[in-house]
């Protein structure tokens, strides 16, 4: 294992800490409750959103509790759920009296828990709606889609329903705004090699030398397909069919494309990945109007990257466009 | 029932149900991942502390609302929060009432059942608690012998249905990946239930006893 660590237990712990170190005039601790984390000016007047899930894929959660992103998240220990308190506790320090948005990837914990927090918050009349971030379609075929998990485009969904909170908007619209979000976004990965979990020292998976898995997940769940690793355009070929399938994209249609790494994979890839999806959809008229390349949503140090697209309308587009800011991501 | 009567009778059955803790590891080891043991114990131990602390005019739904935040926080895992989201519908369901009756009851127990279902996603015959609790909700529902009989007719259900899991192939949670190896053993959660059952079996006796 090589990792620049102290004790392996108090990892989540120590990020954490360096975080709020680095970033205290824009996150804070909810009082008594170190893994729950909101916007310094939490809750303003705003219709509050609360993600959250398990540690190791920075900028994921915490990355985007910011100005027109969430305003808290629930930290849990790397690759597990954080517990219901800890949702509550975010929950608390984000409702303004206009009710709070649980926005987070579809995992069974997490499911469960941000559940279970809504019931404690209603207890204590704090209105709360969720919406599960469904976008990759590898996990799962289409007839099953409400099955899938959450990956990037969880990301573009924050940045959607977070504008549309920060400029006021009620809770059923800035819902209604997610599940949009999550609607017009698929996205596809390829894994290179395995995540190894500070407490546990060991890959959480195998892959030998020259080996790539297609649609493996950000926890290391299994994909569709097991191989040796092929060149970047030929990756794209295999990605890119599998998240056109599902979108109605026509001549003239813009996207938002977003080329992610996940951990160990250096920048200059996502823009040679980058360079095959611009060249096929422009292939197709369709035009990529808005680009994120880099590092949103990783898995420690695993090699490999994703692709996501969003399909936009007027709507949407206004949404990405609008500022946001966080120790993480800034537009 | 009374609510004030209800607390003190529940902390009496989870005492009993503690002692189950082995038991119930040993049956989740076979097939899932172990924890269910500490999960029941120390989940009804922290009932219990919980129940004592509450005021002495708690209703149903504040003691069904403390057990639920108890059970969940003492040993979080995915059994604890469904088990604990069924203990909060239930609570929403029978509401702040100073009395549990028969109806009360069963509306307790249908609502867990459904609330456990729906976010735990499982079905009848998936080997889960879920197959323990159906059949004595027929039994509570349409049976019209006294209590302690029906209590009776019930243990006799849901150890019948225990019996029958072992027949099954679990389909949720950490033992669906186990697959047909888990043909043979009972569910625990299922057992659980059933444990449960009887430690109220013998709590409710202990107060009769007692003549209160």
């Amino acid at each position: 294992m090589r990792k620049l660590i102290n004790d392996p237990n108090d990892f989540v712990d120590e990020v954490l800490d360096g975080i709020l170190l680095a970033h205290p005039d824009q996150l804070r601790a909810a009082p008594g409750e170190p893994r729950a984390l909101v916007r310094a000016d939490a809750p303003g007047e705003r219709v509050g959103i609360v993600t959250g899930g398990g540690s190791g894929h920075l900028p994921v959660f915490l990355g985007y509790v910011g100005t027109g992103l969430c305003s808290g998240v629930a930290i849990g220990n790397v690759f597990s759920s954080p517990s219901a308190e800890v949702v509550l506790a975010a929950t608390k320090e984000s409702d303004s009296g206009r009710g709070v948005l649980y926005l987070i990837g579809n995992y069974g914990g997490d499911v469960l828990n941000f559940g279970l927090a809504g019931d404690y918050a209603d207890m204590d009349g704090i209105k709360t709606e969720m919406v599960l971030v469904t976008d990759d379609v590898l996990s799962a075929p289409a007839e099953r889609a409400d099955t899938r998990r959450g990956v990037a485009g969880m990301v573009l969904a924050y940045k959607c329903a977070g504008a549309a909170a920060e400029r006021g908007d009620d809770l059923s619209e800035v819902a209604r705004i997610a599940t949009k979000a999550v609607a017009a976004t698929r996205t596809a990965g390829v894994g290179l090699s395995p995540t190894i979990l500070p407490a546990a020292g060991k890959p959480t998976f195998e892959l030998d030398e020259g080996e790539m898995e297609i649609g493996i997940g950000i926890h290391g769940e299994p994909g569709v397909h097991r191989g040796p690793l092929e060149t970047a355009d030929a990756v794209v070929d295999r990605l890119l069919p599998a998240i056109l399938a599902e979108l109605d994209l026509t001549e003239g249609s813009n996207v938002l494309v977003m080329v992610n790494g996940l951990g160990a994979t250096p920048l200059e890839e996502l823009y040679v990945l980058y360079r095959r999806v611009h060249a096929d959809l422009s292939a197709r008229g369709v035009t990529v109007s808005h680009r994120y390349i880099g590092e949103y949503a990783t898995s420690l140090e695993m090699a490999g990257a994703s692709i996501s697209v969003m399909a936009l309308d007027e709507e949407l587009s206004a949404l990405i466009d609008a500022p946001a800011s966080s120790p993480f991501f800034r537009q | 029932m009374k609510a004030d009567t209800l607390g003190p009778l529940l902390a009496d059955a989870l005492l009993t149900l503690e002692a189950s803790r082995d038991e119930l590891r040993d049956l989740d080891a076979a097939i899932g991942d172990g924890d269910l043991g500490l999960t029941i114990s120390e989940g009804a131990r922290a009932i219990r502390e919980g129940i004592a602390t509450l005021a002495e005019d708690a209703t149903v739904g504040d003691i069904l609302r403390s057990a639920a935040r108890s059970f969940a926080s003492a040993n979080p895992s995915t059994m604890a929060a469904l088990i604990a989201a069924g203990l909060m519908g239930a609570a929403r369901a029978v509401g702040d009432t100073a009395e549990l009756d028969r109806a009360g009851a069963l509306l307790i127990l249908e609502t867990a059942m459904s609330t456990i279902a729906q976010r735990g996603g499982a079905e009848l015959g998936d080997k889960t608690i879920l197959d323990a609790i159906d059949p004595t909700l027929s039994v509570l529902r349409d049976s019209d012998a006294d209590d302690a009989t029906v209590l009776k007719e019930m243990i006799d259900a849901a150890q019948a249905a225990v019996t029958a899991t072992a027949l099954l192939q679990s389909r949720r949670g950490r033992a669906a990946w186990v697959g047909e190896r888990t043909i043979g053993h009972p569910d625990g959660g299922a057992t659980a239930y059933l444990r449960l059952l009887q430690a109220i079996e013998r709590a409710l006796a202990h107060y009769d006893h007692l003549g209160a």
